[in-house]
């Protein structure tokens, strides 16, 4: 399996596929806003001049300055140091998703798609079903039985999405196993798991990175709506969607405190959806409906 | 097979998805601690013996499956319960409420629509240069913000520093379009998106070359070509989309006081008011199953070899 | 392919229309009307606005007052109690023209002006006042509010005699809110209670014209009302404001963006960090409440750590009080005991004992924990005993944002001791439900009510529902319930307070200073300690 995979890197990297999404300006503009936010989020720890959960009272809601680059939030906590080690959770948050999404998604639509019949439309009822429901009363359930916390939050917000990967994968492995090359494994006697993971599986995974880049920011913005109604990361946690709830009721005094966290989610969320746009354009151009 | 028997399917498919969804939320909302008397109550100058009485008066003693099955023989009737909180009939709250957030529904959807398909007609037209670069970019940007941050924006830009509409309540239709626009203007860059790829691709079809080379008009086979190829699949997806834009329904209408029906449930869920939230579920599950039917016939219309492989999926 | 293309046109336009006609057809069908705009058109006076327009953070559940588990403004304007407590925080007449009590306290009679009258038209006699004082120990969820009333006796048309089994001075709280509002149980019984909890009947200056839900409630003057209050000049119906809109806007910053922009007249509820920057704008005047009653830290005692005198006493020593009060702006008073200033039965000298053995100071707090055998042996920062460190969970209310914006600063001060805290956050509600199931360490609340009677409800072993236990303070609470005497009520609770002091099943933060912003055409407006209750009588607004 990991020979396939590493062989399949080494196709696309000398590929004309490579090629062309260096040349695609916006892939490549998001590509650099994502590494930046890595690494920001990997040496926070040198580059934050705070910690993040530290209060001083005496200099809350200071204007940007050279000691406080964004300035300091209503517990005078340092917002340059918050946002920062707010990467770190943003990406987390980013990873969780996908890992839950496509880690529930990808084999159900492996297994609907191989199998089809009566265990296809089990699935896809199933699939159908929990995408009907509306995410925010799963949200406040885990909440309330699980305890407050952003990972639940991004738990209840994932397990009703996984949807749209079932979707892609069944639609992909439907058109893959009527290939000749499966047909022949399975004269030869190759079993179903053996020929869902060494053939199909790395055929779907290009639009399954395509997909999880673009679902993520959803994710994220979701989450974030979530922030605002009262879910979410718990203090002192800098998350930024957090961060931008508590500042919007400074807004008029103290501007910095919301527009930095904004600004940052912005970013984050643009160069996953830019990467996701430059990523399809390359590997699978009839992924429009996502 | 023909077109009824394939409706037939696909509505026969949708029954037990909404049976499903008010089953899986029925258990959810059971496994919640505590019962909306206790959060009204507990804690308050009432004792522990009126909360239990109270509890027992509206049947929250009873075990799950009993209050379901309870539940269900009201809703065959047409009965969607009483709210605990405010001790009025669910049908009547939600008839209310559900106007408000149906019209900000429709109008964001006709406001995305027009900025999305004029935006993607023109990205098409002038493809390649930095309008193009420049709108598509702005429009990426425009579904990576935060929801309620951009309507935040416009409350403060357009309500109160210009003064050229309402900043919340509502006054009449005019009070819907901040909030409208709040929610249309990401999806709209969906829809832009959309628009512009169909049209490149249909711009590069032969048969158009060979209609301009007869002189046709080309302004008109653009609208009817584009927009009946990019609106349909989007159609679709905005309501299949229905339950997790009531979570932005619900930020909207918050920030800007719109009484309508995400707000609703949101406060429904937080006092564990059952009966309204089993009852607004109960809606948008049907509304999203009916709509994605309509949504899978329309396309089913447009490609018949949909309907001979599988019931698949938009 | 010919046939696929009218189809297709075919359909395209059929979903276009079917998208407008919903759209028309939810318009015209289903959609209520609008809002009245604030500047309705002029009457009689062109200079006057006769809608004032009240702009609150939350729709009340139902609008009959003995249905409801709290109240707000609009309870206030519909319903009229027959007493009041006046400026100076004594209790004067409102609806009744006067009272008398008996020596020992048992006997009250009041005695209710000829010729009142309900909203509707209908006699407000002492009959009527029975019947509603009926109905409220039937159905609402406060219904022991009148537990002692033993009987009421109808002496003649317009007096009116409450028998009480024993004397019951917290009795009084209860009738000068809008809890003792006079409410039509005639025309409850008729409706239904359902109905009237949509369109209820009270005495009040204004009664309900619409409720239209989520929105606001629209109440048109009562011309029936007459009040006996003195500290008003105008005892009947406000010639001047015809009608009130009260709106639900439950996001802060949209409340006061719409008062700024001259849309609302009076907003409550105001948001703390606008405080100052409204103080300084020409264009609003802003009323100061203090609240009557504390915000505090709820304590487990029995659980551990937190069941160690020590340990409540090392974190009540620990709390910087005044670095709180400076995260919310100043617009809270650092506080140490469990009484507020607003409140009957106030002893300022149990304020200062309070500050005095609890001044803050983290090296007695961290001497108390190594007396509880709580020390730091691995140097992490956080004191362990037995290998187990020092970690408590504090529960912070999302919808209470001076306590939420706590909570972060007392974690930060606590953990200047070296005690780890961890925030959860949950709604209000959700957290009194927890902590009534002693389902909690350490949690944030408040309480807001005149009498110190309240105090029973939480820290009484039988009605406090609670894990806290002291039979002296059990003993002292029902004593307080019956003394009338001023002077030894406020001994009993000074006690109390005493006691609590050395036992801190609950850790008090401050007093909350409560704001209500209003826009300087709005003239005449009395704004009532200690709930800031809106007195609209002599009010009257000027057109901008």
């Amino acid at each position: 399996m990991t020979l396939l995979i590493r062989e399949k890197i080494k196709s696309l990297s000398s590929s004309e596929e490579f090629m062309l999404f260096l040349k695609h300006k916006r892939g490549l503009a998001g590509l650099i806003i994502l590494s930046f936010m890595l690494f920001i989020a990997l040496t926070a720890d040198f580059i934050a001049p705070k910690k993040f959960d530290e209060v001083d009272p005496s200099s809350r809601l200071l204007p940007p300055s050279t000691t406080n680059v964004f300035g300091t939030d209503h517990l005078g906590r340092d917002v340059f140091s918050r946002i920062v080690y707010g990467a770190r959770i943003a990406l987390w948050v980013g990873l969780l998703v996908v890992l839950i999404e496509a880690g529930i998604g990808v084999p159900l639509g492996l297994i609907a798609g191989y199998y089809g019949g009566s265990i296809d439309k089990l699935i896809s009822a199933i699939t159908d079903m929990l995408w009907a429901f509306p995410p925010i009363i799963l949200a406040l359930a885990i909440v309330t039985i699980l305890g407050p916390g952003l990972t639940n939050v991004v738990v209840a917000v994932s397990i009703v999405s996984w949807a749209p990967y079932t979707r892609i994968v069944r639609a992909k492995t439907q058109s893959i196993i009527s290939r000749e090359f499966i047909t022949a494994a399975r004269a030869v006697g190759e079993s179903s798991l053996s020929i869902m993971f060494r053939y199909v599986l790395p055929n779907t995974l290009a639009s399954v990175i395509v997909l999880a880049t673009l679902t993520i920011p959803s994710a994220i913005l979701y989450t974030t709506a979530l922030s605002f109604l009262g879910f979410g990361a718990q203090p002192p946690t800098p998350d930024w969607g957090a961060m931008l709830n508590e500042g919007k009721d400074y807004i008029f005094k103290a501007p910095w405190c919301s527009v930095f966290p904004g600004l940052f989610i912005t970013l984050t969320a643009l160069s996953f959806n830019l990467l996701g746009d430059a990523l399809r354009d390359v590997l699978d151009p009839k992924l429009r409906l996502g | 097979m023909g077109l009824l028997t394939y409706v037939a399917k696909k509505l026969l498919i949708g029954i037990p998805v909404i049976f499903g969804v008010t089953i899986i939320l029925f258990y959810i909302m059971y496994m919640l601690p505590g019962d909306p008397i206790k959060l009204l109550l507990a804690g308050e100058r009432v004792t522990p013996a009126k909360i239990e009485e109270l509890r027992r008066a509206w049947g929250l003693d009873q075990p799950i499956y009993i209050q379901y099955f309870y539940w269900l023989s009201h809703v065959i009737r047409g009965d969607l319960g009483v709210s605990i909180v405010t001790k009025e009939q669910v049908s009547s709250l939600i008839s209310q409420r559900l106007p408000y957030t149906m019209m900000l529904m429709l109008i964001s959807t006709l406001l995305s629509y027009s900025i999305g398909v004029t935006t993607g007609l023109l990205t098409a037209l002038k493809r390649g240069t930095l309008v193009d670069s420049v709108i598509s970019v702005a429009g990426v940007a425009s579904y990576s913000i935060p929801g309620f941050w951009f309507g935040l924006m416009l409350m403060l830009v357009f309500g109160y520093y210009l003064k050229l509409l309402p900043i919340s309540g509502y006054e009449g239709l005019h009070s819907l379009i901040l909030p409208a626009l709040s929610l249309a203007l990401p999806s709209s860059a969906y829809v832009m998106r959309l628009t512009r790829a169909e049209m490149i691709e249909v711009l590069n079809e032969d048969y158009i070359r060979t209609a301009w080379a007869k002189g046709l008009n080309k302004k008109r086979v653009l609208l009817v070509h584009a927009l009946r190829n990019a609106m349909i699949p989007v159609v679709v997806m905005f309501f299949l989309d229905v339950p997790w834009l009531i979570g932005g329904a619900v930020v909207i209408e918050t920030l800007f006081a719109l009484p309508g029906m995400g707000r609703l449930l949101y406060v429904s869920i937080i006092r564990q008011d059952y009966a309204v939230v089993q009852g607004i579920v109960l809606i948008i599950t049907v509304l999203t199953v009916v709509f994605n039917t309509l949504g899978d016939i329309v396309v089913a219309v447009l490609d018949p070899r949909v309907r001979i492989e599988k019931g698949g999926g938009s | 392919m010919h046939l696929n293309k009218a189809i297709s046109k075919f359909t395209v336009i059929v979903l276009i229309s079917v998208v407008i006609i919903a759209l028309l057809a939810t318009y015209f069908t289903l959609m209520p009307a609008p809002t009245p705009t604030p500047t309705s058109p002029a009457a009689t006076t062109p200079q006057l606005k006769r809608t004032l327009v009240i702009a609150i953070p939350e729709e009340p559940m139902g609008l009959d007052v003995q249905q409801v588990t709290w109240s707000n403004e609009v309870h206030d304007l519909i319903f009229q109690p027959l007493v009041v407590l006046g400026p100076d925080m004594n209790i004067v007449p409102d609806l009744a023209l006067s009272w008398e009590v008996s020596e020992d306290g048992t006997v009250i009679t009041f005695h209710i002006p000829e010729g009142a009258k309900f909203s509707n038209g209908d006699p407000l006699t002492a009959e009527a006042i029975k019947e509603s004082i009926e109905r409220y120990k039937s159905i609402s969820p406060y219904a022991e509010d009148f537990a002692d009333v033993a009987e009421i006796i109808v002496l003649d048309t317009y007096t009116l005699k409450l028998i009480l089994s024993r004397p019951a001075p917290y009795l009084w709280a209860v009738l000068v809110t809008n809890y003792g509002g006079a409410v039509n149980a005639k025309v409850a019984r008729e409706v239904g209670d359902d109905a009237f909890n949509r369109l209820p009947v009270g005495s009040g200056p204004y009664k309900v014209k619409e409720w239209v839900r989520g929105s606001h409630v629209t109440l048109i003057r009562n011309d029936n009302y007459r009040t006996n209050m003195p500290f008003v000049n105008n005892k009947g119906p406000n010639p001047y404001i015809d009608e009130i809109v009260i709106r639900f806007i439950p996001e802060d910053l949209t409340r006061i963006t719409e008062l700024e922009a001259g849309r609302v007249d009076i907003v409550r509820g105001v948001p703390l960090e606008e405080v100052r920057r409204l103080r300084e704008n020409p264009n609003i005047q802003l009323y100061e409440t203090l609240s009557p009653g504390i915000h505090y830290i709820m304590v487990n005692v029995k659980k551990e750590p937190l069941d160690d005198i020590r340990v409540r006493q090392a974190i009540m020593t620990a709390l910087n009080r005044s670095e709180i009060a400076a995260i919310l702006d100043n617009n809270v008073v650092p506080w140490f005991s469990f009484l507020s200033p607003s409140q009957i039965c106030y002893n300022e000298s149990v304020e200062r004992l309070a500050e005095n053995l609890y001044e803050h100071d983290l090296n007695k707090a961290r001497e108390l924990l190594r007396q509880a055998g709580w020390v730091d042996t691995d140097g992490d920062g956080i004191v362990d005993k037995n290998g187990i460190p020092l970690k408590m969970t504090l529960l912070s209310p999302t919808d209470d944002p001076a306590l939420k914006k706590s909570a972060p600063l007392i974690q930060a001060q606590l953990r200047k001791i070296g005690i780890h805290v961890e925030i959860k956050e949950y709604t209000y509600d959700y957290i009194r439900e927890l902590t009534s199931e002693w389902n909690f360490e350490l949690a944030l609340r408040r309480f807001s009510w005149a009498d110190p009677d309240i105090l029973i409800y939480l820290v009484h072993s039988e009605y406090g529902n609670y894990t806290y236990s002291n039979p002296e303070v059990d003993e002292l609470l029902e004593m307080g319930r019956s003394v009338s005497d001023m002077t030894e009520r406020t001994k009993v609770y000074s006690r109390v307070q005493e006691i609590l002091l050395k036992d801190l099943p609950l850790i008090p933060l401050f007093v909350l200073k409560e704001y209500t912003a209003v826009n300087k055409n709005v003239k005449g407006l009395i704004v009532l300690p200690p709930y800031g209750t809106l007195i609209i009588n002599d009010a009257w607004v000027e057109q901008r």
